[in-house]
């Protein structure tokens, strides 16, 4: 399997537009006063060192005086305390610009429509708040409080220089074009050598995750060889591009070197000619040399800042996108339900009205119509991609109708906020339904009210959950890894069973509760999902066709339609499509 | 140092390219001494200047500077061949190695971990070589720059080298100071990385169960004490840069001060003093390398002792005779096998006859799955054995054990690649388009294989994750049937499947069933029908075994399942 996803590599980067860091700075708070500070101490750090030629020269000069001693003494504390605020400010302004854009990209993320979800990976979304968020906003800071400072650095030295002799600014300046000219074409190179090795890392890191995760197979077809080589083929192709980035690293090595050789040589043949011609004087000349080198520094340091900006553009647009993407609900509207009881306790009716649903241009849902009597269970079954999960997702309004209706207990589900309306449903995934945390934190997730241990011990009893729970080392207090790994899947789904039986919402909205699980958990979980939620209004998304002959009602989906519901008996007679269904399902394995 | 022959073992087979070491640690000395040399030659030419200037002077002056430059060019050149050529050795003999280990391993190890062995980790191994080159350098340069700055001003060096002692200390301190505070905000950092992971991947469950409020709450008090731990490194950090501006200042005054005194008593030139200032900057700066180096080896060391750990695990034993025998009842005697201390299978005493077709029901974690990894010597028993009719399975070359058998399993892993590479994974002859339409159609894939774009040769993506399940498990039926096995093991192959695509697997699996002997993990009566031999596991043990008629008699758990699940 080689020549893969080597377009990887070549992909065009995403450069975003300087626009992305305008919209950042009204959404992010960013915390001004601190910035300010470090401004401050940056223009004070610049100051001193403008002030650090003339200094040293008295000294160099030879003189004694007790005068320059104490002068430079003096000079140097502060210096080393003006450098020590600076820097602290600078880092405590930046890593508080981002725990404050990180807090609100978060809550951001959480708010946005879930559509939005559809369309990114989950690493997608965690790194954008993580390693995206960081660069752009470490650029920004740094930038603010750095570029204004460094600009009047060089141009005050250049002033000074410009008093010595007006030759010497000129044999500065006219260096600082190349010298621009040079950075800018090479971070070019820099940027391409070094997307080309991340490419390659990223092909290797794949293709050696894919193996290792299918090392059964591989021993099993025994085709240790070839995989043999093919990783080696993938290695050797990360070795050819970082041979790229040495090379672009040893140009870039020959030509800084070269500017400087340049540089130096102009600095010191021009100071010697204007020295001779008695132009200046030798402590003049030695400032000039001191000057010469550090408004070189600034400047390099000032194309730094603004490439490092420049290259965080497209970072800063992914953040951006988060926090400006259309939002469900306001931050104030989810603190207002964080303290709102659950809505009500009882049951309620759910009903279709012709509805219809596309995703994008892809129609989901075509005129859908059936009802669910409050207190009944219904199962909805069909082939994958018939619809069927699209239905629950509109009930609890993760998206919204493009057409018809849908009422829960008689009213449009439109007409009621999100919050409250979703807490009217218990949602039941197929696995993973729950986070880290200790097993009573899991199971009084998203439970906004005081439940006492003993309430706690009865759901999960009742859920058949408290035997494993016990077993637990720590038992309600006991630790559950990031997405309950370390429990069985019968262990987590009876943990949300036992969570969803505590929240006692009016209906039980369950997605393939069971598939996840062995036969026999299966049929358990099933059992107890019928006993304990009993007098609830159920609707059930399914493949299981066992369960079917004891529901209320039974939807059969095709291609977003209804093509029939009723009864088990009822439909095997009159939906051709649920008859086979039934029949493929008893099919048994037998050769020949 | 008692771990040096474990990290040199690394290198063992490693082809390490020593002319181009040599080369480069030369190109290092001769580096310094160009700085010497042009340190010396600013002093002469500044003395020198005071009267008239030296064009000859000059001129050395440029040739030093422009040998300097070529000398960075080549070095980073060479050093950066040098060491990607090691690193690919490094990495490749990893590999190797990952495909040789025994799978009990893998258990133990994290698939991660195991793959940031050898794209992250391996960077490293590299490093030893240039720390050496430049420890070398940087220990020559300290040498030659304080016997120069001797011959200018004894006594300037004596009070020089008192400081050193100083900037040792104080850049040590701070260095451990930096790696705690760089400790405690990485863990800051990984606490809210893992809390976004986490989340990011259910964002729905936070909708659902209404608490975006909370989370934003919770989300929020992790990145402030991520900022917390940032004001410590904000600390450290500029404690550092204001320290080691200070000591840098206090040699210039040293070097100034005293020297501007010892120049005006003439005995030391002007010139000679700025040589001096820029020689005794370059050792504090080389000892300051030295003193990093020495974090940077323990940081090196800690990354190479993952690696050899790895290199020193046996291999997977794979000698033994060839399998080219007639089909055999397999009986497995008396097996004992347990993970990580947790006895899965407790004497465990069972038969497969043959041209049958045997089923293996039983509770979850009855050690059904285990029972198939034994036979296919993914692991070795702990005690009894597993024979092929008379010997022991484990006198047969594993490469050739393993060929005689296919499993299909409900997890149906596909690789990316083609549709052709997935069904012809591991077969190591050519194979015409005629065979490939035949077992497609036999694995009941050539219908929907001629629809998709591309036919055969359409990709499959990471996981397979562009097919469905159904589809899926029809590809890795083919892929089976392609390998052409004397036995067969089904480990629940049609669960977690809808109606029509378990109808489409069913009947792909009768055709590979036919004319082979067959093993089923199954969930479902209707799975075992085809059974003629049935084997109860319950905890590890054989709890019944017989024909299905039988069971119906003896074994109350297999007519509960009949019962259950028909």
């Amino acid at each position: 399997m080689k020549g893969k996803t080597k377009e990887r590599a070549k992909e065009k980067p995403n450069y975003g537009s300087w626009g992305a860091f305008f919209r950042m700075i009204r959404q992010i708070d960013l915390p001004w006063p601190m910035i300010a500070l470090a401004f401050a101490g940056e223009m004070g750090y610049n100051y001193l060192l403008l002030a650090l030629p003339t200094t040293t020269t008295a000294l160099m000069s030879g003189s004694l005086d007790p005068q320059a001693l104490q002068d430079a003494v003096i000079y140097y504390i502060s210096y080393g305390a003006v450098l020590f605020v600076d820097f602290w400010c600078m880092g405590v302004a930046r890593n508080m610009a981002i725990r404050n854009a990180r807090g609100k990209a978060w809550g951001g993320m959480t708010r946005i429509q879930a559509g939005y979800y559809d369309q990114h990976a989950p690493s997608q979304l965690s790194s954008a708040i993580t390693n995206d968020l960081e660069a752009a906003v470490t650029s920004l800071v740094q930038f603010i409080i750095s570029i204004i400072p460094a600009c009047y650095y060089i141009v005050a030295a250049m002033g000074t220089i410009g008093k010595y002799d007006f030759l010497l600014t000129l044999s500065v300046l006219v260096l600082l074009p190349v010298k621009w000219l040079y950075m800018v074409v090479v971070s070019r190179w820099m940027y391409r050598a070094e997307a080309g090795v991340y490419g390659r890392i990223g092909v290797l890191t794949g293709y050696l995750a894919e193996r290792v995760k299918n090392l059964a197979l591989i021993k099993h077809y025994t085709n240790e060889g070839e995989e043999l080589e093919n990783g080696a083929a993938a290695c050797q192709d990360l070795f050819q591009a970082n041979m790229k980035k040495t090379k672009v690293n040893c140009a870039n090595t020959g030509i800084s070197t070269g500017i400087t050789l340049l540089q130096s040589l102009v600095t010191v043949v021009f100071g010697v000619l204007l020295l001779q011609s008695g132009r200046i004087d030798v402590a003049q000349w030695v400032a000039f040399f001191l000057f010469a080198t550090q408004i070189n520094a600034r400047f390099t340091e000032m194309i730094g800042y603004w490439q490092s900006l420049k290259s965080a553009q497209g970072m800063a647009a992914r953040v951006v996108d988060i926090m400006e993407a259309p939002k469900e609900q306001s931050e104030q509207e989810t603190k207002d339900a964080a303290s709102a009881p659950t809505p009500s306790q009882g049951t309620s009716s759910v009903e279709f009205r012709n509805v219809s649903f596309a995703y994008g241009e892809k129609q989901a849902l075509k005129n859908v119509s059936f009802t669910v009597p409050a207190g009944a269970t219904t199962a909805i079954v069909g082939l994958c991609g018939s619809g069927k999960t699209t239905l629950l997702n509109l009930l609890e309004r993760f998206y919204e109708t493009t057409d018809g209706s849908i009422r829960l207990g008689g009213r449009d589900v439109g007409g009621e906020s999100l919050s409250s309306l979703r807490g009217r449903f218990s949602y039941v995934q197929q696995d993973a339904g729950v986070f880290s945390g200790t097993v009573r934190e899991v199971l009084t997730y998203g439970i906004h009210r005081e439940v006492t241990d003993r309430e706690l011990i009865e759901c999960a009893k009742n859920a058949g959950a408290w035997e494993a729970i016990q077993a637990l080392p720590g038992g309600l207090d006991a630790r559950v890894a990031s997405n309950g790994a370390s429990l069985s899947g019968g262990q987590r789904q009876r943990l949300v069973l036992a969570r969803e039986l505590l929240r006692n919402a009016d209906v039980l909205l369950l997605d393939e509760p069971t598939s996840a699980l062995d036969a026999q958990t299966a049929r358990a979980v099933e059992e107890t999902i019928f006993r304990i939620f009993k007098g609830k209004t159920i609707l059930m998304v399914t493949h299981d066709m066992s369960l079917l002959k004891n529901v209320d009602q039974i939807v059969v989906m095709e291609e977003g339609t209804v093509q029939g519901a009723g009864r088990y008996q009822a439909l095997l007679d009159s939906c051709p499509l649920f008859l086979d269904m039934v029949q493929t399902q008893k099919l048994e394995v037998m050769p020949g | 140092m008692k771990h040096l022959k474990r990290y040199l073992n690394i290198f063992k087979d490693v082809k390490i390219p020593w002319l181009v070491y040599l080369l480069m640690l030369a190109i290092g000395i001769g580096e310094s001494y160009l700085f010497l040399k042009q340190a010396t030659l600013t002093a002469d030419i500044i003395d020198a200047s005071q009267k008239a200037i030296n064009g000859a002077m000059l001129v050395e002056f440029i040739v030093v500077l422009v040998l300097g430059a070529i000398t960075s060019i080549v070095s980073s050149y060479g050093s950066g061949w040098m060491s990607q050529k090691i690193i690919l050795g490094v990495r490749t003999k990893l590999w190797n190695k990952l495909m040789r280990l025994p799978t009990r391993y893998y258990d133990s190890e994290n698939g991660n971990s195991l793959v940031s062995r050898v794209t992250t980790d391996s960077e490293q191994s590299a490093r030893y070589f240039d720390i050496s080159i430049t420890l070398i350098t940087a220990i020559y340069a300290a040498i030659v720059s304080v016997r120069r700055m001797y011959e200018y001003s004894p006594q300037l060096t004596k009070y020089t080298l008192l400081v050193v002692p100083a900037v040792l200390l104080l850049s040590w301190a701070f260095g451990k100071l930096n790696f705690f505070a760089q400790n405690k905000y990485q863990l800051a950092f990984s606490s809210a990385l893992g809390y976004l992971v986490e989340r990011t991947r259910n964002l729905r469950l936070i909708k659902a169960a209404r608490t975006e409020y909370d989370e934003q709450q919770e989300g929020r008090k992790r990145f402030h004490r991520q900022f917390r731990v940032g004001y410590l490194t904000s600390t450290a950090s500029s404690a550092s840069v204001m320290l080691m501006e200070v000591l840098a200042c206090v040699i210039i005054v040293i070097a100034f001060v005293m020297g501007g005194q010892l120049v005006q008593a003439g005995e030391i030139t002007t010139g000679r003093l700025v040589g001096f200032y820029s020689l005794a900057t370059m050792l504090g700066i080389r000892l300051m390398q030295v003193l990093q180096l020495y974090g940077d080896i323990k940081a090196v060391n800690g990354r190479m002792q993952k690696i050899a750990e790895l290199l020193e695990t046996p291999d997977e034993k794979t000698d033994g005779i060839e399998m080219d025998v007639a089909d055999e009842d397999i009986v497995i005697q008396n097996v004992d096998f347990s993970y990580r201390d947790a006895p899965v299978l407790k004497k465990l005493t069972c038969r497969i006859p043959k041209g049958e077709v045997t089923a293996i029901i039983g509770d979850n974690g009855a050690g059904k799955s285990t029972l198939f990894k034994l036979l296919e010597r993914m692991y070795d028993p702990d005690s009894g054995a597993i024979y092929f009719g008379k010997s022991d399975v484990r006198t047969f070359e594993l490469t050739s054990w393993r060929q005689s058998l296919a499993i299909v399993s409900q997890d149906k892993p596909l690789l990316s690649g083609s549709i052709k590479d997935n069904i012809l994974y591991g077969v190591r002859r050519k194979v015409d388009r005629d065979e490939l339409v035949r077992i497609a159609k036999l694995a009941n894939i050539y219908d929907f294989v001629m629809a998709t774009p591309g036919g055969f040769d359409a990709p499959v993506g990471m996981d397979g994750g562009n097919f469905s399940g159904g589809q899926r498990q029809c590809i890795a039926i083919a892929r089976a049937m392609m390998r052409n096995p004397d036995y067969l093991l089904l480990d629940e192959a049609t669960s977690n499947l809808d109606a029509k695509s378990e109808q489409l697997v069913s009947k792909a699996l009768a055709n590979l069933m036919r004319g082979r002997t067959t093993v089923m993990i199954a969930h479902n009566y209707s799975a075992t029908r085809s059974a003629s031999h049935v084997i109860v596991l319950r905890n590890g043990q054989v709890e019944a075994e017989g024909t299905p008629e039988q069971l119906l008699q003896t074994s109350a758990f297999y007519r509960d399942f009949v019962n259950k699940t028909e």
